[in-house]
């Protein structure tokens, strides 16, 4: 028995064949991620004492938590208000664990958002964060108005954190928060001395010029189109403003350290509970690329083999070719079903991630309420003196200097606007 | 009074502030070490509850403090400080209003708020106010923010936690 095939035909389905396999072969091949051991990025220590001088202050404002307000949105990039609002009060707390682990910095501190700046400020938004990958876009700028950096950082978590073992494990995206440590370092050490101590200077002026304007504005050049602040003149140290000044702005800090220490328990509040949605929703994640995936392949190599049996169906003269045919059309509708079918397992990961963050989200809302009601209380109770403190050393400029201070402060401080 | 007898004045007062302040800082940090404490001792999820009870009564304490700060400058004879944690507050508050002027006159006179315990739970969109929640004139700066924070907001499980924190605040202030 022999089995004749036209040629050019034969050719056509073997390439059309060809193509759907090889898309078959591709899908199967893409994998979510890389699930072997990552290289651990460190933070770059200091390895010398750095003078005091040269010390910078850094603020880590919090994260633009990026939450759309369309709900729709929301659902469709599996956003969750209140776990957005986790975050961008839980991950400047490690950001800024990871720089005063350097030892490269001053003081380093979570600053509330659109507060008034340190030395350096980092400012970020989150861009995705589910467990499996996070993306911030980070700026650092310093209190002379330079930009230090403007960059998105992107990493995708270190499974290992997500094991259950005695020890703390590392936060899976230490990764991302080390590199951002190591591209400050670099930053800061293309400024000359110079230019850091200004900084430092220009940071005090700049909180001195907030809270009595008349009596400090001189001492700053400020250029409002470029944004940028120098060094005008220096005041003398044995100001009496300039003493009283310094006793206020150590209260500034002692406000901030409190702040900061509600957002480290904050952190340490959600700590457990974080770090189990974001385990839990990265293995769904890869479930669901897994499913995903296998449905692909399976729908693809159903439509090849459907092809390839009609095809050949057409161009056979023999019962068994043609038996043969349709067996692989009807293998192929069944593989292509099959692939069908995995759609409701795909669903089914992506209601587990909607179960999840919904779940996450009533647990960590009542942190979150918490936090904002106590920032909002000491924010508020500490605005009240500092109003009290700029009416003292509006009267103490006036008594020392026997002029009226003239400037008006017309636009809102934000010294004392933490 | 001469410069220097003025300049000591002004010293006085910023004395007399400062030590306010520290003494409300103190307390917040100790609430929040007594906070930390408890979550380290005691076991687990329960923990967390706890906290948060003790989170509103340091809120309350502190409003006092909140209150003592508008006043400071005319009053602050308490040495304000260390007498915080037992009478601060309302006392000094309300004896103080006038010299806050600008500062906070409004947390002076909190006798209106009162409607403590509605539950007007839900309903409306975000500018709603509950039927309980008094007219806010009477709303010192803190009170003011919680305000603006649960009218805001769109959410309306946390708008109502923010109307509650709101509620315990003008409770804790009078």
């Amino acid at each position: 028995m022999t089995t004749s095939i036209n040629p050019a035909v034969s050719n056509r389905a073997w390439r059309a064949c060809c193509v759907v396999l090889a898309l078959a072969l591709g899908a199967a091949g893409c994998v979510v991620q890389d699930e072997r051991p990552m290289a651990p990025v460190v933070a770059q220590k200091a390895t010398a004492e750095i003078p005091q001088a040269e010390l910078l202050d850094v603020g880590v404002r919090m994260f633009d938590p990026n939450i759309p307000p369309d709900v729709a949105e929301q659902e469709k990039r599996g956003i969750y208000p209140d776990v957005r609002k986790a975050e961008s009060r839980y991950m400047p707390v490690l950001l800024r664990d990871t720089l005063e682990s350097t030892g490269q910095w001053g003081q380093v501190r979570v600053l509330p958002a659109a507060s008034a700046g340190s030395d350096v400020n980092i400012d970020a938004r989150i861009l995705e964060s589910d467990g499996s990958v996070l993306q911030l876009a980070v700026t650092v700028t310093d209190a002379t108005g330079r930009t230090w950096l403007r960059k998105d950082y992107e990493g995708l978590a270190d499974t290992r954190a997500y094991k259950d073992v005695p020890v703390k494990p590392r936060d899976p995206f230490d990764n991302v928060y080390a590199t951002i440590a190591n591209d400050l370092l670099a930053a800061r050490n293309e400024l000359t001395r110079e230019q850091r101590v200004q900084v430092h200077q220009v940071a005090n002026l700049r909180f001195a010029s907030e809270l009595a304007p008349y009596a400090f504005q001189p001492y700053l050049a400020h250029d409002p189109k470029r944004g940028t602040y120098a060094i005008a003149r220096l005041p003398a140290e044995d100001d009496p403003v300039v003493q009283r000044m310094d006793r206020v702005h150590e209260r500034d800090y002692a406000l901030i350290d409190t702040l900061n220490e509600h957002y480290t328990n904050f952190g340490e509040t959600i700590d457990d509970a974080y770090v189990n949605w974001r385990k839990y929703s990265h293995e769904e994640l890869a479930a669901e690329a897994e499913a995903k995936r296998k449905a692909l392949a399976r729908g693809l190599l159903g439509a090849a083999a459907i092809i390839g049996g009609v095809m050949a169906g057409q161009n056979t003269n023999s019962s068994a070719g043609s038996a043969a045919a349709t067996a692989a059309v009807i293998g192929g509708i069944y593989a292509f079903k099959r692939g069908l079918d995995m759609r409701s397992e795909i669903k089914m990961h992506g209601e587990s991630l909607k179960q999840l963050g919904s779940s996450f989200q009533n647990e960590v809302q009542p942190s979150v309420v918490d936090i904002e009601g106590r920032t909002l209380e000491l924010k508020g109770s500490a605005e009240q003196q500092y109003a009290e403190w700029r009416r003292l050393l509006r009267e103490l400029y006036e008594n020392e200097t026997g002029l009226p201070a003239t400037t008006a402060e017309t636009t809102q401080p934000a010294a004392g606007k933490r | 009074m001469t410069a220097e007898d003025k300049r000591a004045e002004i010293d006085r007062r910023f004395d007399e502030t400062f030590a306010v302040f520290d003494a409300r800082m103190r307390k917040e940090q100790e609430t929040i070490s007594q906070e930390r404490a408890g979550r380290d001792g005691s076991a687990g999820g329960s923990g967390a509850e706890g906290e948060g009870g003790d989170g509103t009564a340091g809120g309350g304490a502190a409003n006092g403090d909140g209150a003592n700060g508008d006043g400071s400058g005319g009053q602050g004879e308490e040495g304000a400080g260390e007498g915080a944690s037992t009478g601060d507050g309302a006392s000094g508050t309300g004896s103080e209003g006038g010299q806050g002027g600008d500062v906070a006159a409004g947390s002076g006179s909190q006798g209106g708020g009162g409607g403590v315990g509605g539950g007007a739970k839900g309903g409306g969109g975000p500018r709603d106010v509950p039927a309980d929640i008094p007219d806010g004139r009477d709303d010192d700066i803190v009170a003011r923010q919680l305000r603006e924070a649960a009218m805001k907001e769109t959410d309306p499980e946390l708008r109502e936690r923010l109307w509650e924190e709101y509620r315990k605040y003008k409770q804790s202030t009078q």
